[in-house]
């Protein structure tokens, strides 16, 4: 079942004072469809029009053409809002409120059961590892990494159905980053759906199904990471400069240890492995094979090339890479 | 109207030292001449000071901070969100209005012209009528103006009023004079409620004109808020 679908979506402002400076486009006929209970990152360079894609999903802004329909309705119909959970990237909370306080606040908007609040509001301040000596405490005496944490907690009052997150992770320490890992591994269990948005590519890769590329406004490719996991990472291995190789035997050594070949340039091979494990063993079979193995080195994550690629090169990639190529997931919850 | 959205501002209104600094100087000025005149209308026809001083900013500094995003994310209609500004600023300001009338009427009741129990309650009915009013106006000038621009709005168009007054009375332009009269009413909006006591009846046209005005206030603030698009991406 589709949760949110978007179809050729174009959005974009005014420039300059009074609009003098004509418009800039920002989002140029998007069409996106997510499924429900489906985690779906949105990555792509600064300005490409991501937030703004998220403006017009939360109903915040409106689209100059093209539709957004989430679960069916508009986005801001008060239905869809009763079932959704929103963290902004600019944590602008109310400064004068307490943690709790806030809490509380947003609990009453979002027409939680009243009798329950107090409970309510402590599981969630306790869930995202806010200490309980900053409960009380004013909101705007909070550092970015606790500020963070209460967003998050905001966001997640009432197990939401639908969650947009906005660089969630920006700001938080490493427990801070395993807890939200581990609350939004457990919402996506649960059957929520997940939109987020964010820059840091690894945290991206590892909690969701799905990653949309987007660029000036327009999605460059999609890269679906769950699927195909047996063959996560790549390694790229050197040989000794002038050593005759055949790139066959390369590849039927490759496929014995359970790895794949993915290309070979002498002197450097570059193979596909499903985790550290297989590398070791694809490392063992070539020195057993008697091949002058001089280095060996695993190359950026998968996304991360994308997004160079993407950077370089502009819409080469749309239809290339929507097919669902492979980059495991890694384990959620770990580091 | 959503009650918590009501409650948390007039929170919020409680715990601003600066606006209780405003009202308690402005409450502080209105107390003596009040005692010494053994009159409580100063203090009624002063309950739109209190309604600017308390709706100031209600609508515009969300939009500033950017705190809306996070209200308009919840089931929280444009509509609701404009109303609920309103009633707890009018609310709050009306509040203000007959406890300051209480306080002053304590203070004279003893004296020979002390005024007498109802014309307290008829006061104290067109304070709260005027608090709703002021907050109904600044509640307007919120949404067109982000932080507390809508205080600029309001001193500005007042003056800009006045000084149109001005040239129209010189040059005799009947027409504009008439406009700038009704205009000028409206920033002194209120209910007279003297026909209760004096057995009259309703003064309907004023009625009206009250809750048209109170209705154009609002209509132009749900209008503008819902036409208004919240982000930080852009020029919005």
């Amino acid at each position: 079942m589709t949760a949110i679908a978007v179809e050729g979506v174009a959005k974009s402002y005014a420039r300059g004072p009074a609009g003098l400076g004509g418009r800039v486009l920002a989002l140029d006929g998007v069409s996106l469809e997510i499924a429900a209970g489906e985690t779906v990152g949105i990555i792509g360079p600064n300005g490409a029009g991501k937030t703004t894609l998220l403006g017009c999903l939360l109903g915040f802004l409106r689209p100059d053409r093209g539709s957004i329909r989430v679960e069916g309705r508009d986005p801001d119909d008060l239905a869809i809002r009763s079932a959704t959970g929103y963290l902004p990237e600019r944590l602008v909370l109310d400064r004068w409120m307490s943690g709790r306080e806030f809490l509380r606040y947003h609990h009453g908007l979002a027409g939680l059961d009243a009798s329950t609040r107090e409970t309510d509001v402590s599981t969630a301040l306790d869930r995202v590892g806010l200490e309980t000596r900053a409960w009380g405490l004013r909101v705007g005496k909070y550092s970015r990494g606790m500020l963070q944490r209460l967003a998050l907690a905001q966001a997640l009052l009432g197990r939401p159905r639908l969650l947009f997150l906005d660089e969630p992770m920006s700001g938080v320490d490493p427990a801070g980053i395993l807890t939200f890992r581990r609350l939004l591994a457990e919402r996506a269990r649960e059957g929520a759906t997940i939109l987020i948005n964010s820059h840091q590519l690894a945290e991206v890769e590892r909690l969701c199904d799905r990653v949309v590329f987007v660029k000036q406004g327009r999605v460059q490719a999609t890269e679906t990471v769950r699927a195909g996991a047996a063959l996560a990472r790549v390694l790229r291995v050197r040989l000794t400069a002038g050593a005759t190789v055949d790139p066959g035997r390369l590849g039927a050594l490759a496929t014995d240890a359970g790895a794949a070949l993915h290309g070979f340039q002498a002197p450097d091979a570059r193979f596909a492995v499903a985790d550290d494990a297989g590398a070791t063993r694809l490392l063992g079979a070539l020195l057993a094979a008697g091949l002058p193995v001089v280095e060996a080195a695993p190359e950026e994550g998968r996304l991360e090339r994308l997004f160079g690629s993407g950077e370089n090169a502009t819409g080469a990639a749309a239809g290339a890479a929507s097919g669902a190529a492979a980059v495991g997931r890694a384990g959620e919850g770990t580091p | 109207m959503n009650r918590t959205l009501i409650l948390t501002l007039i929170r919020n209104r409680l715990s601003s030292p600066v606006r209780l600094a405003l009202l308690v100087i402005t409450t502080l000025s209105l107390m003596p001449v009040a005692i010494f005149s053994h009159q409580l209308g100063p203090i009624a026809s002063s309950a739109i000071f209190f309604g600017f001083i308390i709706a100031a900013g209600a609508i515009g500094q969300d939009i500033a901070s950017g705190t809306l995003q996070l209200v308009l994310a919840r089931p929280v209609s444009r509509p609701a969100y404009v109303m609920s500004r309103w009633f707890a600023t009018g609310l709050l300001a009306g509040a203000w209005t007959v406890g300051v009338l209480a306080l002053a009427y304590a203070a004279i009741a003893s004296g020979p012209t002390a005024p007498t129990r109802v014309e307290f309650l008829v006061l104290a009915g067109e304070g709260i009528s005027q608090a709703f009013g002021g907050a109904a106006l600044v509640i307007m000038f919120s949404s067109l103006a982000g932080g507390l621009g809508d205080v600029g709005l309001l001193v500005g168009s007042y003056i800009a009023l006045n000084i149109l007054g001005q040239v129209a009375q010189h040059d005799d332009w009947r027409p504009v004079i008439a406009l700038v009269e009704q205009l000028n009413a409206s920033y002194t909006l209120h209910l007279s409620l003297g026909w209760i006591v004096e057995h009259q009846p309703p003064p309907w046209m004023s009625i009206m004109v009250y809750v048209s005005t109170v209705a154009f206030a609002l209509g132009v603030a749900i209008l503008r808020l819902n036409r208004r698009e919240l982000s930080y991406a852009g020029n919005a």
